[in-house]
């Protein structure tokens, strides 16, 4: 088989470092002859560049560059950053921010009145915390708590704007019917208990409209009213189904209790 | 901890022990281990770049790079090491916005420099050279006679067979020569 020129001049250059002179390996390869003497003295040529060796200077700051890198490296205050830097660890740190954060929102919305920036947020966490409760007892004292932030809200915006507000009215009284609506699904002693809950919510709210309906603008009188009447029904139907005792005052209105 | 350790890397196999020492965090052998990689790396990175300084420069970057990224390293050692070399003379003339092809400046410069002794011309005429090849030429070239390895070793470094580390070193000679030639430059010392 013809030897590639590649493989001739391979082994033709091991030959030569081995010592052999050139003329005497050209002969074995009279085809290659010509062209492997000229590559064969530039291999030669190649072979007496010189091997330039760097400075003791250089390799010494090299080394000291290094040391540097390596005390950086091992610096106490980089390595939690560098824990940082993997992807886990990141999107673990950004959703413990979320929820850090959204949980300060959320308790420092609590107190948040109607027109207050964090009020959005407020009823928003009512919604959610309703969506989560699945029990219709828990469903209804929250239903009971939501009532008792909307009287304490339609009472803050009335004294410091001297108006009624509708919505909070209507939300009001919504709530009330929703929390007395789960309550008529609950067993009877646990009944009882969000029931009573409710007649105080209840005598709470017919007290507050009292006090509104004092100081109220004549134009509101029919809302309030309204809402009154509401009130009184519901305290009549719940002293009904809790037995309660009729009214000391004697009067149409339960509002003395 | 000795001032100037003594490098005492004969062969692979105590090159790689003392690697495997400054994985582990030994001080001594990670500075046993960069003195004999920024001698063995310099002459390889010496005839790539164009200027004497930025040799060391090269050269002190890919030492930093091998020991920053040391503890990740796996596979060949020795591939490892030149394949950043390799990428550090790319970067080196990406940065500098160098061109590897010799321009006509540098060849006027050249032949204005005769007064220059043999050793050092031949030094530039070759370097003028590499830069004509390919990547892969070049670096048979540089580790071949710069760094004395043998062909089953160039392959494990540039993780090719034999056969093309053969076919590329032939072919690398001869356009080495053929450049030689063109330019006219001697080649006796």
């Amino acid at each position: 088989m013809k030897l590639r020129i590649e493989e001739v001049f391979d082994r033709a250059l091991a030959e030569m470092n081995k010592g052999r002179p050139i003329d005497e390996i050209l002969k074995e390869y009279p085809d290659f002859a010509e062209e492997l003497k000229e590559l064969l003295s530039f291999a030669q040529f190649l072979d007496t560049m010189p091997r330039p060796a760097p400075t003791e200077v250089a390799i010494t700051n090299t080394i000291m560059q290094v040391k540097e890198m390596r005390k950086k490296e091992k610096a106490p205050f980089i390595k939690p950053l560098i824990i940082f830097q993997t992807p886990l660890v990141r999107a673990f740190a950004i959703i413990v921010l979320i929820v850090v954060i959204s949980g300060i929102s959320f308790s420092s919305s609590l107190h948040a009145m109607p027109g207050e920036i964090l009020y959005p947020v407020k009823t928003f966490a009512e919604k959610v915390q309703y969506t989560l409760a699945t029990k219709p007892a828990h469903r209804a004292r929250l239903k009971l708590t939501f009532a008792l932030r909307r009287t304490e809200e339609l009472m803050w915006i009335f004294e410091r704007k001297s108006i009624v507000e509708k919505n909070l009215v209507s939300s009001m009284l919504d709530e009330t019917d929703g929390a007395f609506h789960f309550a008529l699904s609950l067993p009877e002693h646990e009944a009882q208990d969000i029931l009573k809950h409710i007649a105080e919510i209840n005598q709470t709210q017919s007290l507050t409209l009292e006090k509104i309906k004092e100081r109220a603008c004549a134009c509101d009188t029919v809302v309030i009213n309204e809402a009154l009447n509401k009130c009184l029904k519901r305290c009549q139907h719940l002293e009904g189904m809790l037995n309660l005792q009729p009214c000391p005052c004697g009067g149409d209105s339960c509002t003395c209790w | 901890m000795p001032e100037n350790p003594s490098i005492n890397i004969e062969n692979e196999e105590s090159l790689n022990e003392i690697v495997n020492r400054a994985k582990r965090g030994d001080e001594v052998a990670l500075e046993q281990m960069c003195r004999y990689l920024y001698k063995k790396l310099y002459s390889y990175v010496f005839y790539r770049v164009r200027h004497y300084e930025d040799a060391e420069e090269v050269t002190g970057e890919v030492v930093l790079k091998i020991v920053k990224n040391l503890k990740k390293q796996k596979g060949n050692f020795y591939a490892w090491i030149y394949k950043i070399a390799g990428n550090a003379v790319i970067d080196y003339f990406r940065r500098f916005n160098k061109k590897a092809e010799t321009s006509y400046e540098d060849l006027r410069q050249e032949r204005a420099s005769e007064e220059k002794p043999k050793e050092l011309l031949n030094i530039d005429r070759l370097k003028q050279g590499l830069a004509q090849l390919t990547k892969d030429q070049a670096d048979v070239i540089t580790l071949k006679y710069m760094q004395e390895y043998s062909n089953e070793e160039v392959a494990r470094i540039m993780k090719r067979s034999v056969g093309a580390i053969k076919v590329l070193h032939y072919r690398a000679v001869r356009s080495l020569r053929e450049y030689f030639k063109r330019m006219g430059y001697e080649i006796k010392d």
